[in-house]
């Protein structure tokens, strides 16, 4: 339903700057960076790229084309949580109170052109994500920030960034680590037109690739940047990675199994079995839990009311056999585990591994129901309770083969305990806007999994008191308590000490019932084996892409 | 005839009125718009109301309606929602590349079906007037989008087996690339660049094979149906008999008598089967992965990006209005008995 946002610049190395002197004289004296090279690496990507620029990109593919096309402030990589590593900031520390975090910058980052990257282009980058003339997507990386300290300027490699408040320092990295912004390529442009402007499609790199070309709706195609100064390391390894658009899902399969791309994002289960056995060559990999699916109840309604109802149908629910039937490959690999609740497994330190989710067991659900007052008094098969029958209606969004057949499932195991559910379909806009207004009684939906924990917007009760509205809060869940646990956890800097906060968080709101929560999905991504060191991750799917490489005898094409 | 091309003119107007004026009641009464994409629980409430307010979509329908006529009224199909740039050049870099499939399949499938109607009706009854016919039908009534499909699966297997070929050793690796048929895409993305001029020209007319074919069989099919009737309505006219009478032989009689004049009504069918091509493209656009008007629309509607779905219906329907015109005039030009009054 979201997608997933990646805020800083995640390219990750693995060692510290040394300090290896930039290869200047390489890009000068005529020797072709690209000598070392080899390879081409071919993505085929659903939708073309928009808007190569850090203040106003907004598709996934936008975020992790840029990343390559940059050298970090915090080099950062995800493995349960955030790890980071210096980059363009040499090293950084925050002050005692947590809300000045003061970075040294390295001075020998160059632009594309020639020109250095400086404390500057960082102030300048923010400037345009505060003016509201630039609706940046970015602003909540500014909603904490002080106005005259995003960042300050102390000299010309020294920066400080204000806060307004101390809160999670990993969020609060991810939120000073955007891509940066050329202020000499920017400063005068229309800043109310800046999405549409030209130079959107000639983004210029600081980092390890370039653009070499772009062939709008069709192609785009990278590079070695040869006046990349960043350290040896961070160098890219291939000479080309050139990414096709190729909207339809049915084009990308038959291109990969063609050998005509070589990586292609979100395979379906169903193809899995098949790559595997008449694909040798094709690789399949994880990228870790992105995105889960449940069945929030509208709380406003009173069937819903009582907790011992959303009990029953969970207890009624036979989740593992769901996931058996529809995000199991036919050779037993499963793409999916139950979930517990909105934080995905991947934060492996935050996520509460000690709820144990409730059994599969009818007999159990039937005893809760008539210990709510729920009995059949007319033996029509259906539930009922003065005068009032057991029977809602599920809605869920067209166009989503897993989750219509997750709805069809549920609404036969709902029948076997006196439960009467009739789907609806709805196109998805139709669909979002009735879970905005709360239009509906019972919804099968889904989230996209975020990597930094901010649980408000879903769980937080609305405070109209504050004028504060949780439109994310779909089924007008509130629990004071849980409120309490919310504002402690996002309000403490370490996030050591907020993991037990959200682990609490999520024991009590599994307790609460407020969603049928079903599971979590692992995505698969099909890459061709003759590449090495890949990263394909819950980050991106072609995460650190300057160091993907192939061996010398398994090259495919010689440019 | 300038005066019958001038009410014709004139008519464009009402229609592309009532076009665009359905398509935006359509946009309208669908839910939600633009603003949507930033509703995600990452995204801030602020960053909604300031596409909000920077679009005018809190304004009342008809303000926004208003708005728009005035701008078409002008040719200023404003700036993308979702891209900010101006649709114009959104349509500019789309428009040709749909022209392009729809010319090259027009240019080469309409003379199929012509020299496939005009045999059937040479050879009226005959086994191969049967099975052409069925063939026909059966190229009439398929959905392009479920043909674009089986092709891209035929040529899938077409690989293989030259594959298989190549590695048995009854094909050079050269030839088997040569013979290879793309299933996506205007070129080879991969290669292209690094191609001599006669190697990319053959590539792109590899690109146009499958999407033409796809697109246009079905017109070649209906083509061959009423090129068949045609034909068979003028070969019983009196002029063909007197021509076969004073000895000419049998080609010259079809060709020079019985052909022209039975292209006629095909004229006509040109200029009509334009929207059935446009509206074929966008189908067939999005599997080929094919950057044309088509995909144009369908990414706008996904989007809602309602400046580019209201100049893309402008744009289109301009484009039918103009091939009608064009069929009209070319009517009248090759048939003396037509004046346009």
């Amino acid at each position: 339903m979201t997608v997933v946002r990646i805020f800083p610049a995640l390219l990750a190395a693995l060692a510290a700057c040394t300090g290896t002197s930039p290869s200047e004289d390489a890009a000068t004296d005529g020797t072709d960076p690209a000598a070392s090279t080899r390879d081409a690496l071919v993505i085929g990507i659903q939708a073309d790229a928009g808007m190569l620029m850090p203040a106003v990109y907004e598709s996934a593919t936008d975020g992790a084309i840029l990343e390559t096309l940059s050298y970090p402030l915090v080099d950062t990589e995800f493995d349960c949580s955030l790890k980071k590593m210096p980059a363009l900031a040499k090293s950084w520390e925050w002050s005692d109170d947590g809300k000045v975090l003061s970075m040294d910058l390295r001075d020998d980052i160059q632009w594309e052109d020639g020109e250095p990257v400086t404390a500057e282009d960082i102030k300048f980058t923010y400037d345009l994500i505060a003016d509201p003339a630039v609706a940046s997507p970015r602003v909540a990386s500014i909603q904490y920030l002080e106005p005259d300290g995003r960042p300050k300027i102390v000299d010309a490699t020294h920066i400080e960034w204000h806060f307004t408040q101390a809160y999670d320092r990993d969020t609060q990295i991810a939120h000073v680590n955007l891509g940066i912004v050329p202020k000499h390529v920017w400063e005068n442009v229309d800043r109310s037109t800046i999405r549409g402007n030209d130079k959107t499609k000639q983004p210029l790199s600081y980092g390890p690739w370039r653009l070499a070309k772009w062939d709008q709706g069709a192609s785009l195609v990278l590079e070695p940047n040869p006046k990349f100064t960043g350290p040896e390391f961070f160098r890219a390894h291939l000479n080309r990675v050139i990414f096709r658009v190729l909207p339809e899902y049915s084009t990308r399969l038959i291109e990969l199994e063609g050998g005509n791309i070589d990586l292609m994002e979100a395979v379906l289960v169903a193809d899995a079995d098949r790559l595997r056995e008449e694909h040798p060559e094709i690789k399949l990999t994880r990228r870790g839990w992105r995105s889960n699916d449940y069945i929030g109840w509208n709380l406003n309604n009173p069937l819903f009311e009582d907790l011992r109802v959303r009990k029953a149908m969970a207890l009624a629910t036979d989740i593992d056999g769901m996931i058996g039937k529809l995000l199991t490959s036919k050779t037993g690999e499963s793409y999916a585990k139950r979930s517990i609740g909105t934080i995905t497994p991947a934060l492996c330190g935050v996520h509460n591994d000690d709820v144990k989710p409730l059994p599969f067991a009818v007999d159990q659900a039937k005893a809760l129901l008539a210990e709510a007052g729920w009995k059949d008094s007319d033996s029509d098969g259906v539930l009922d309770k003065g005068g009032q029958k057991l029977a809602f209606s599920l809605l869920t969004n067209t166009g989503n083969k897993r989750r219509g057949d997750a709805a069809i499932l549920f609404q036969d195991q709902m029948k076997q305990i006196g439960i009467q559910v009739e789907i609806q379909r709805a196109e998805s806009n139709q669909f979002f806007e009735r879970l905005r207004k709360k239009d509906y009684e019972a919804a099968l939906a889904g989230w996209a999994a975020g990597l930094f924990v901010d649980p408000s917007t879903i769980w937080h009760c609305d405070q109209p008191e504050k004028g504060k509205k949780y439109e994310f809060n779909f089924t007008g869940y509130c629990n004071p308590e849980v409120d309490a646990l919310i504002e402690k956890g996002l309000a403490t800097p370490n996030p050591k000490d907020a993991a037990p906060i959200w682990k609490e968080m999520q024991a009590k709101i599994y307790e609460d019932q407020p969603y049928l929560f079903l599971w979590w999905m692992d995505e698969i991504v099909a890459i061709n084996d003759r590449f090495q060191n890949t990263s394909i991750d819950v980050l991106s799917p072609y995460n650190r892409l300057q160091e993907w490489e192939v061996p010398a005898d398994k090259v495919k094409y010689q440019r | 005839m300038w005066k019958y091309l001038l009410r014709k003119l004139v008519l464009v107007v009402p229609l592309v009125w009532s076009v665009v004026t359905l398509t935006f009641i359509l946009v309208e009464l669908s839910p939600g718009d633009i603003s949507d994409k930033f509703f995600t629980p990452e995204t801030p409430p602020e960053v909604r109301e300031m596409i909000v307010e920077k679009y005018h979509l809190d304004d009342p329908a008809w303000v926004r309606y208003l708005a728009m006529l005035r701008n078409l009224a002008t040719f200023d199909f404003g700036r993308s929602m979702a891209q900010e740039r101006p649709v114009f050049d959104l349509i500019g870099d789309a428009l040709p590349n749909t022209l392009l499939l729809s010319i090259v399949t027009l240019l080469v499938l309409y003379p199929v079906g012509i020299l496939v109607g005009t045999l059937q009706a040479v050879r009226h009854n005959s086994a191969f007037d049967t099975s052409a016919s069925v063939g026909m039908l059966v190229m009439f009534s398929m959905p392009a989008f479920w043909l674009a499909l089986m092709l891209q699966l035929a040529a899938f297997y077409w690989a293989g087996t030259l594959t298989d070929a190549v590695r048995a050793g009854a094909l050079s690796k050269s030839v088997a690339d040569l013979l290879t048929l793309p299933s996506a895409g205007m070129v080879d993305a991969v290669m292209y660049d690094y191609m001599t001029p006669a190697e990319q020209l053959f590539d792109r007319a590899k690109h146009l094979l499958m999407p033409g074919v796809a697109l246009g069989i079905a017109s070649a099919g209906s083509t061959a149906r009423y090129m068949r009737s045609a034909v068979l309505e003028v070969i019983r006219q009196d002029y063909i008999r007197t021509a076969r009478a004073k000895g000419l032989r049998e080609p010259a009689v079809i060709l020079r008598h019985a052909m022209r004049n039975a292209l006629l009504p095909i004229i006509t069918l040109l200029g009509l089967s334009v929207p059935a091509l446009f509206s074929g493209t966008v189908l067939v656009e999005v599997i080929f992965a094919w950057p044309g008007m088509g995909r144009l629309i369908v990414d706008a509607i996904f989007t809602q990006d309602t400046p580019v779905i209201i100049a893309c219906f402008y744009v289109s329907t301009l484009l039918v209005a103009a091939g009608n015109l064009l069929a009209d005039v070319a009517y009248a030009w090759a048939d003396p008995r037509i004046r346009l009054e």
